[in-house]
């Protein structure tokens, strides 16, 4: 008897760690059924009509837009100084809906939005489960192994195989059609700036861009980097057709001007 | 394998996958090394209200002459008549590839002063980058203008605006041999222009204060040579003193509280400096060589002249006390007329080689020299006060001085808006 013990002790603790490791595993590997994302409540959303724009006709009355602030010409008494401009980069977390959309016309969906014409997050955990709730393979295989503990952050450069590829290279295309990068100022040119976003499964954004890194110039340069690559951004929307694990992904998309001004 | 190993493996397995990055962490990275370089595509629509139109033609203009902004024919706008408190129709301005737009109004208050509005729309992205409302007399409407032209300018560009500036210069006109120089001010876009002398005797090198609205200048009479203080806004005139000697070149120290100039003296020149609180006068130089157009550094601790003490005209830097002097110019060919960026990180110049004339620029210690025009005259730099633009007056052969102006890269060069004769530009503060 004390023999027995003796064995089933050690086998209950082995027992007892690899379902814990097995545990943890679960936890872990499939990240959205951990995240705190409150199903039902408010998510920000954009949504901007994709019907082609046939009527140019003065918009109807918009809500009202931020109050204005006053500076006085010199020859006035005490000057008061100018207040600070709108923050252009507002936080990820405000989105305003779009106020015209009164007068446009009801969008026309296409089948494809018809499914995903709101961010489905049982949808999402769907799909991604069927590719293996990790990164995008090289080659996009349907099912692929869990996410490994260190997967290299995946930099496509368009010059690779498959969908995947072809797909990121139309979406860099498309903002290097956009960006005016700020190449005919002194110290714009060496102006870097990292635009965070996270793309919803209909191709517009989940909250606002956000800067999460500048460098190469003071404030106001890196600033007026930021406000050119948002504009490029937001001018670029929706992305049409990127691979599925980039949906929902947090996508930083690094703007080089230094580089692109040196061409 | 032992019970102990096996505990270790699991440990190991269960702390590889705690190591993990968390939920949702994966960040992909996408480079963009390319883009569409190219001015700024805006689009400049006549505001609402009376002046309206006069306001938005002189915005437009301003931004164009920068060389950093394309504005959109007019004709091709897609909504007229914009109404400032409402969202314009972004989708029908970037059909007409505007990356930008301007619209404001323009109203008389009760009190009689101009109150104008502007908002400045980002129609990629579908936001407002500004919107800013300015008061005035009725007579400044061309200074809201430029107000708002620096606005835009330094919100898109990242650098200081520098349009609600003036530029007092040399106006020169009759034949040659005969010519009649008359000292002349005009906003930078070449309006308002008036003349502030007679033209009864020869004037030279004007300079502006950095903080006030005062210019320095240096007349010539059949009596001699004077240095003068002349404050714009009130009209009055003062000299500087009487000096054994014929004096030149005056340029104001940063806070406007010292002059620095030029003495010559038996064929020697040499740099002085005078205290216009207390008018004491301090020798900077005494080498046997011509010592000239000494220019402060915007913290007022140096001065960079051109001497030439070497055998030919160079530039040189010296403590402000005149202490510490060595040379900083290293290129070959004649250098002069040395101004200091506002921003301290240049000093423009002119030089003469190999026949032609440049405007140059190099840092502070003489590195990394730039030639950004070449001709076969151009002279007399004069910084803008975001020490990014350069007026310089150029001649051609047989000809007559005009304005021009240069950016930093050298990239953009135009004549400057004066359709005049005119040399010795120098270039004013902000106006407030």
């Amino acid at each position: 008897m004390a023999m027995d013990r003796r064995q089933l002790a050690p086998a209950l603790l082995v027992s007892v760690m690899v379902h814990a490791g097995l545990l943890g595993l679960a936890l872990f590997a499939w990240p959205h059924t951990s995240k705190p994302l409150p199903f039902g409540s408010a998510v920000p959303v954009t949504i901007v009509s994709d019907a082609p724009m046939t009527d140019v006709a003065p918009a109807v009355e918009g809500p009202e837009l931020d109050p204005l602030t006053e500076e006085p010409i010199p020859d006035a008494p005490a000057e008061v100084p100018l207040p600070p401009a709108p923050d252009p980069i507002p936080a990820e977390t405000k989105t305003p809906s779009k106020p015209a959309d009164k007068a446009k016309p009801t969008p026309t969906p296409s089948p494809k939005s018809n499914k995903r014409s709101e961010l489905d997050f049982d949808d999402l955990e769907k799909r991604l489960k069927k590719t293996g709730g990790g990164k995008p393979k090289p080659g996009g295989g349907d099912k692929g192994p869990a996410r490994p503990a260190s997967a290299p952050t995946p930099r496509p450069d368009g010059a690779g195989k498959g969908l995947n590829a072809s797909s990121i290279a139309g979406l860099q295309a498309e903002l290097q059609r956009r960006w005016n990068p700020n190449c005919l100022v002194e110290g714009g040119r060496s102006v870097k700036v990292t635009i965070q976003i996270v793309v919803a499964p209909s191709g517009f954004l989940i909250g606002e861009p956000k800067v999460v890194r500048k460098s190469g110039g003071s404030d106001d340069l890196t600033n007026a980097g930021a406000t050119r690559a948002i504009s490029a951004v937001k001018g670029a929307l929706p992305f049409r057709d990127l691979p599925d694990g980039y949906i929902g992904e947090k996508l930083n998309i690094n703007f080089d001007a230094q580089t692109a001004c040196s061409l | 394998m032992t019970l102990r190993s096996l505990i270790i493996a699991v440990f190991a397995l269960f702390l590889g996958t705690a190591a993990l990055p968390g939920v949702a962490a994966a960040q992909i990275e996408i480079d963009i090394n390319q883009g569409n370089i190219q001015p700024v595509p805006i689009a400049i629509p006549a505001f609402e209200g009376g002046r309206g139109a006069d306001i938005a033609q002189v915005i437009s203009a301003n931004l164009e002459r920068s060389g950093l902004f394309a504005p959109i024919n007019p004709a091709a706008f897609p909504e007229r008549g914009l109404n400032i408190a409402i969202q314009p129709n972004f989708e029908a301005w970037k059909k007409v590839n505007a990356q930008v737009l301007v619209n404001g109004s323009v109203a008389v208050e009760g009190d009689g002063r101009l109150r104008v509005d502007f908002r400045l729309w980002d129609t990629g992205a579908g936001e407002q980058l500004l919107g800013v409302q300015f008061t005035s007399t009725p007579e400044n409407w061309r200074r809201v203008a430029h107000k708002i032209s620096d606005a835009i300018y330094e919100r898109l560009t990242g650098e200081s605006g520098y349009f609600d500036t003036r530029v007092v210069f040399i106006a020169e006109s009759g034949p040659r041999g005969k010519r009649v120089k008359r000292l002349s001010i005009m906003d930078q876009d070449g309006a308002n222009n008036s003349y502030l002398t007679d033209g009864s005797y020869i004037v030279m090198t004007p300079r502006f204060s950095a903080r006030s609205q005062e210019i320095t200048y240096m007349a010539l009479r059949p009596t001699g040579s004077s240095i003068y203080l002349f404050n714009i806004e009130t009209g009055r005139q003062e000299t500087l003193g009487r000096f054994p000697g014929m004096v030149f070149a005056p340029r104001f120290s940063p806070n406007g509280d010292r002059v620095v100039f030029s003495v010559e003296k038996n064929g020697n020149s040499d740099l002085y400096l005078m205290d216009l609180r207390t008018r004491a006068q301090t020798r900077l130089t005494a080498d046997p060589g011509i010592d000239t157009s000494g220019s402060f550094s915007p913290n007022g601790g140096q001065i960079v002249f051109n001497s030439d003490r070497g055998g030919s005209p160079q530039l040189y830097v010296m403590n402000a006390d005149g202490s510490g002097v060595r040379r900083i110019s290293r290129g070959g060919g004649r250098y002069t007329t040395p101004v200091w960026s506002p921003k301290g990180d240049f000093i423009a110049f002119t030089k003469q080689q190999g026949g032609v004339f440049h405007i140059g620029v190099m840092r502070p210690d003489g590195s990394d020299e730039r030639i950004l025009t070449t001709s076969y005259l151009d002279e007399g730099p004069s910084w803008a006060p975001n020490g990014r633009v350069l007026m310089f007056f150029r001649e051609g052969r047989g000809g007559e001085p005009r304005l021009w102006n240069v950016d930093i890269t050298g990239r953009i060069l135009r004549p400057a808006p004066y359709q005049g004769s005119g040399s010795d530009p120098a270039w004013s503060p902000l106006l407030d």
